[in-house]
């Protein structure tokens, strides 16, 4: 072996840098475009936003035709005040008589019942006609709130979901002012039903986004999905998450739907046990692999409030949440707080599900 | 062969100013925000550089909403809808910051010269 002179090292390592910085230069210049395609339209009584991975690969008419027709079918079958399959189930729940479920409403009656049980009635989508009395069963949601003494006389003997009686696919109402409103389930079976849709139409990779909630099908291969949480007390992102695949990302949030009455503000999030908007959450994150559940945990740990949140997510077997109290700050599981990268600085709070105590403070 | 002299030191030195400069110029985020991407129902993501002050208006279904766009900013002047919730946003100044028109089916975000996320969740 023979040792170059020293003095000509530096000349060597010249040579060899230079292509190499001029390569870096070339890779610099390559990036072309964003690596996915987006299609936005009116579905399911909101804006549904698709991300779709890669670019270039589908065919965007086919997509955007098939899933605004599934969507529409579901928003029509599921609404809780138009005509449609729950507006006939309703009829017949209240007339107390038997009759044979609309195929379109007996699994979201069964998933109720079940998450109704699980949450001690916090979640209790058989009170459609408390939410209907606050308001909220028309378009754009408005005043005057319900007089005191009807909602003491309705939560004094109030409808649950066990007051639906089932025998295979037959049932009967057992409460005259049982009225079911999915308003907090719909959705997230809805994106289900969308990613199995979205399969079957041969997309690989996707994010399936519903009035902010959302869901990814499959995660490509070079990189996470990359998700910006809003902050639901401005215009800002309070966090960025990155997702794998099949993650669903729900939130119930007071700056949703609501309105102004006498300088305060009435949000849709009715807690069923004082018959009254929700107070001291302005909003609950939840990501689950499971979107309907997702969906159904974000409202419960809104309603269940600034103290009982945990152990609610605990019950439900959630360990990856995140509240924004009414006065902003921020608290979350460790789970939780392992995914998100908070975009500004603040106080946040880990808490243990199960824990009715604040456990550990940061940064 | 002989060893470096001033020369290559300075080659040296501009190849690596020259290569951080491009990265910069092609990935750089920073906190500046680029453009406004106006997102609508029915429509393919429409793209405005923040780069001088103008106002656009936006037709949908429930009306026309109005954007005032100035050098690295943008906010919802007016939008359909009676919760003001698009105008309530304010400026949108820092990349991923939005409003939402919901009766105009459209969302409006800001972001740098590379997009910082794939889907906003709200």
């Amino acid at each position: 072996m023979t040792r170059r002179p020293p003095s000509s090292r530096p000349a060597a390592i010249l040579r060899l840098l230079l292509p190499v910085l001029l390569l870096l230069v070339l890779s610099a210049c390559g990036r072309g475009g964003p690596d996915t395609d987006r299609l936005t339209f009116q579905a399911f009584g909101t804006l549904v936003d698709l991300t779709l991975y890669p670019a270039g690969a589908h065919d965007l008419t086919l997509i955007e035709s098939e899933m605004s027709a599934a969507l529409g079918i579901m928003h029509t079958a599921w609404h809780a005040w138009e005509p449609g399959s729950l507006g006939l189930a309703n009829q017949l729940l209240a007339n107390g008589g038997d009759f044979y479920a609309p195929p379109s409403v007996l699994p979201l009656i069964e998933r109720a019942q079940a998450l109704e049980q699980l949450t001690d009635g916090l979640f209790n989508p058989a009170l459609g006609r408390l939410i209907a009395g606050w308001g909220f069963h028309q378009d754009e949601p408005s005043g005057p709130p319900p007089p005191a003494e009807w909602l003491e006389a309705l939560l004094a003997d109030p409808p649950r979901m066990a007051h639906i009686e089932r025998d295979g696919l037959r049932m009967r109402g057992r409460h005259p002012a049982l009225q079911l409103d999915f308003g907090g389930l719909a959705k997230g079976l809805a994106l289900a039903h969308s990613l199995d849709l979205l399969a079957e139409l041969g997309v690989e990779y996707a994010i399936v986004n519903a009035g902010g909630d959302l869901m990814t099908l499959g995660q490509p291969a070079a990189r996470p999905w990359r998700i910006g949480v809003r902050d639901p007390r401005g215009a800002g992102v309070l966090a960025g998450i990155h997702l794998g695949a099949g993650e669903a990302l729900f939130s119930s949030g007071d700056y949703e739907r609501g309105y102004d009455w006498q300088g305060e503000r009435i949000h849709h999030v009715i807690d069923p046990r004082s018959g009254r908007p929700s107070r001291g959450i302005a909003s609950a994150t939840v990501l689950h692999e499971d979107p309907a559940l997702a969906d159904a945990a974000a409202t419960t740990l809104m309603i269940a409030g600034p103290e009982q949140w945990p152990a609610y997510a605990q019950r439900l077997g959630i360990d990856q949440a995140l509240v924004v109290l009414e006065d902003g700050s921020v608290e979350l599981t460790a789970a939780m707080r392992s995914r998100v990268e908070f975009r500004r600085d603040l106080a946040y709070r880990i808490r243990d599900t199960g824990d009715m105590a604040p456990r550990e403070t940061g940064p | 062969m002989r060893g470096l002299r001033w020369g290559d030191a300075l080659v040296v030195v501009l190849a690596f100013a020259l290569v951080g400069s491009a990265f910069g110029l092609t990935y750089g985020r920073g906190d500046t925000a680029a453009e406004l991407v106006v997102i609508q129902a029915g429509a393919a993501p429409r793209h405005y550089p923040l780069d001088a002050s103008r106002t656009i208006a936006i037709d949908g279904v429930a009306g026309v909403t109005t954007i005032r766009i100035e050098p690295g900013r943008a906010r919802c002047l007016h939008s359909p809808g009676s919760q003001g919730i698009c105008e309530r946003a304010g400026w949108l100044e820092r990349p991923g910051d939005m409003a939402v028109s919901l009766p105009n089916r459209l969302v409006l975000q800001v972001q740098g010269p590379v997009a910082d996320f794939d889907s906003m969740h709200f």
